[in-house]
């Protein structure tokens, strides 16, 4: 898994490329609490690159929002793919979300 | 590792790092079978959950341990056995997961074995000689 760093003005896109899942998600973990510390206050999460997902990855992805909740700020997921879309559908987690089909449109929405 | 036409036998051993090993046999079983980029996502999802709960809460030592994984396709039907020597664990009698909770108070955990529910047409669960054996049989939806 790789991640990118990307300032679209006050938002800081991540974009993560490759697997989310019990290995590769403690990562993500780490690296977005520590910018939510940081003082970002609006995420956003880009699935383009993203090929596979698990319970571990999203569980991660729970903390994100949950810890940027009680830091006052907001989490946008953006271009997921189908088979992804189809784990966040099975899991609840849709509903969760605030999901956009792009960066662009996610950007809106914070 | 025997490769037949309609069978492939696959060991694992119990370290979260073969997560990755998994994924790249996957992709040679999916050529293998044909099963199409969906089922090949669903299947890999199925497997991991499963595998991540034995290495993760399996095994009362700290040796290792093997994880063996036989798929057999009949026509378009696949049956996939998993087989670990970890503590008696049958997934079947896990709590169905309720999705309807709000994101504070959301659970983490179970979630696993509710994917490989709804991603499974059926689930057995014995346990024989000190060996969890879990059969998982799915229909393989071509594209």
């Amino acid at each position: 898994m790789e991640i990118i760093q990307i300032n679209k003005g006050d938002a800081l896109i991540l974009a993560i490329k490759g697997r989310l899942d019990a290995v590769t998600s403690a990562e993500l973990e780490s690296s977005a609490i520590a910018l939510i510390d940081s003082g970002n206050k609006k995420l956003i999460l880009d699935f383009s690159n993203l090929d596979y997902i698990s319970s571990a990855g999203l569980r991660v992805l729970l903390l994100i929002a949950k810890k940027m909740k009680s830091s006052g700020g907001s989490v946008a997921l953006a271009s997921m793919k189908e088979f992804i879309k189809e784990v966040f559908e099975i899991s609840g987690f849709i509903s969760i979300f605030q999901i956009a089909d792009d960066v662009d449109k996610a950007v809106t929405l914070l | 590792m025997a490769k037949l036409e309609n069978s492939y036998k696959l060991t694992l051993r119990n370290d979260l790092k073969e997560l990755t090993t998994l994924a790249a046999k996957l992709e040679e079983i999916s050529e293998l079978f044909e099963l199409g980029a969906k089922m090949t996502f669903q299947i890999n999802l199925c497997l991991d959950e499963l595998i991540t709960n034995t290495i993760s809460y399996g095994y009362n030592d700290k040796s290792e341990h093997l994880i063996n994984i036989d798929f057999n396709l009949d026509g378009n039907k696949l049956t996939i056995k998993l087989i670990d020597d970890g503590k008696s664990f049958n997934p079947l009698e896990h709590e169905i997961v309720s999705l309807d909770t709000p994101l504070e108070e959301k659970p983490i955990g179970g979630l696993g074995i509710h994917f490989v529910r709804e991603m499974t047409d059926s689930l057995e669960y014995t346990r024989i000689d000190n060996n969890n054996i879990l059969t998982l049989r799915k229909t393989i939806e071509r594209e």
